[in-house]
């Protein structure tokens, strides 16, 4: 199978610290891949790489056949590390701004996930709590219908139930859908379940790959692998 | 098209949030409304200076451009607006216009303010007489010079604060002060008339500037469009 996202010898660097490290790898298609790693390993910096909004210094990526460039942005979703919403808008607006903007929009999964994810249309983004924020943007990312799903820390610093929440809509999402989810994430023990492939990432190389019922077999759980690599 | 206006809007929104335009609306109106009056109180001839009750709007142009890119980052929204399907020249376009009805509205509310005041004060004044011809005919002359710095000055805005987020982030400082160099000039020019200044530069004539202040912001909107493609930082 041609793989989703393919890297070769991809190097960045932020001013003299290097982020990636001639990293080359393989992100198969359809296929739901979490993107592992301590913090300041270089996930964020790959995943940003990857959509196409920062360039690499050397080395080459492709993204469905293409060097990432804005028409290839048309068959990705991306949820930024931290991302958050204009606060003058309201759930209500920001969905409907995102339906005019992102094609293949789909309102009626928007809606639905408003009533799954229980986030009040009516509420400013202003006021929303931190998990609050998190799913909405989960719901903007996820209402579009595209190829290829990129979410950069979607559970990091928020609170169980909306952990909970998201990681019961991604199990909903991976069982119907056909589509490649790249999920960078250091919350193993909670989402583990969720993938089929990793990719374990230190000092911006990768440094484990596999698929994670080989992985499993081999060390009982991903955590245990995660121990192996960073221990 | 629709996707460009509901993008032009949300930046508009970004500059001046809905709720704060009332307020604005207030002490805009009042500060220059009260200016407008003492100055005018002051003055036997105000047509060669009625310039300085919107000129200072020109100030606020590279402010407002700069804003909605440093908001972006501030907020946070910038993973949203750099991963949009959309060519960087596209976004950038919404925000230059977004900018640009923003500072025409509020160029045509400092404009009428002052012409309502001058008409209410001519009324119940003995000391002004307003010779209306001459203050429109000055009306219409700074307006369209304040007309032709505002390419310039949009996309300087934009492109000085875009430079904070990329490894070029030094050159900031230069552009502002390329921008403070232009800011004596542009106010010396409309003191001109008033002040008796028979300098050469200050005499240039508007179509040259307009052909300088277009071919800067082309190469501040180049300048921008390359970076937010290529040597962004987030």
């Amino acid at each position: 199978m041609n793989p989703i996202v393919s890297c070769q010898q991809v190097t960045y660097r932020y001013g003299k610290k290097l982020a990636i490290n001639q990293l080359t790898a393989s992100f198969p298609q359809g296929q739901a891949i979490g993107l592992l790693g301590e913090n300041g390993a270089g996930k964020s910096t790959l995943l940003k790489l990857i959509t196409g909004i920062m360039q690499p210094n050397a080395g080459q990526i492709k993204v469905f056949g293409e060097t990432p460039n804005w028409q290839t942005l048309k068959r990705i979703s991306y949820l930024g590390d931290r991302a958050q919403w204009y606060k003058f808008h309201r759930i209500q607006e920001a969905i409907q701004f995102a339906q005019q903007l992102c094609p293949n929009f789909q309102l009626s999964r928007a809606e639905h996930y408003l009533e799954f994810l229980k986030l009040n249309p009516q509420d400013f983004v202003e006021s929303l709590s931190k998990g609050q924020m998190m799913r909405l943007q989960l719901l903007l990312c996820l209402s579009r219908d595209v190829d290829l799903y990129i979410l950069d820390e979607p559970f990091s610093g928020i609170d169980l139930i909306s952990r909970e929440k998201i990681i019961e809509l991604l199990i909903e999402l991976l069982a119907e859908r056909t589509a490649t989810f790249i999920i960078s994430t250091h919350e193993i023990y909670e989402t583990e379940g969720l993938f089929e492939y990793v990719f374990l990432l230190k000092n911006g190389k990768i440094v484990k790959k596999g698929k994670t019922d080989q992985l499993r077999a081999e060390l009982g759980s991903i955590q245990n692998v995660y121990r192996e690599v960073f221990r | 098209m629709k996707a460009f206006w509901s993008m032009v809007k949300l930046n508009y929104q970004m500059i001046i949030p809905n709720k704060f335009f009332f307020y604005l609306f207030i002490v805009l109106g009042f500060a220059i409304g009260s200016f407008t009056f003492f100055t005018f109180s002051s003055f036997k001839i105000i047509e060669s200076h009625i310039h300085w009750a919107f000129l200072w709007i020109l100030f606020a142009i590279p402010g407002f451009a700069s804003s909605l890119i440093y908001n972006e980052w501030t907020q946070k929204t910038h993973h949203w607006f750099l991963s949009l399907p959309y060519p960087r020249w596209w976004i950038l376009l919404s925000k230059y216009v977004a900018i640009l009805l923003q500072v025409l509205l509020l160029l045509a509310i400092a404009s009428a303010i002052p012409y309502l005041m001058l008409y209410l004060y001519n009324q119940f004044s003995s000391t002004l007489v307003v010779n209306w011809s001459a203050l429109q005919d000055r009306y219409f002359e700074v307006l369209l010079e304040i007309l032709i710095y505002f390419p310039f000055l949009i996309t300087h805005g934009v492109f000085a604060s875009t430079v904070l987020y990329s490894p070029f982030r030094s050159l900031s400082g230069l552009l502002w002060l390329l921008f403070g160099l232009t800011c004596p000039f542009i106010v010396l020019r409309q003191l001109r008339h008033a002040a008796y200044l028979d300098w050469n530069i200050l005499q240039v004539s508007p179509l040259i500037l307009l052909l300088i202040s277009l071919c800067l912001s082309l190469l501040f909107f180049l300048g921008t469009n390359y970076l937010l493609k290529r040597k962004i930082r987030i």
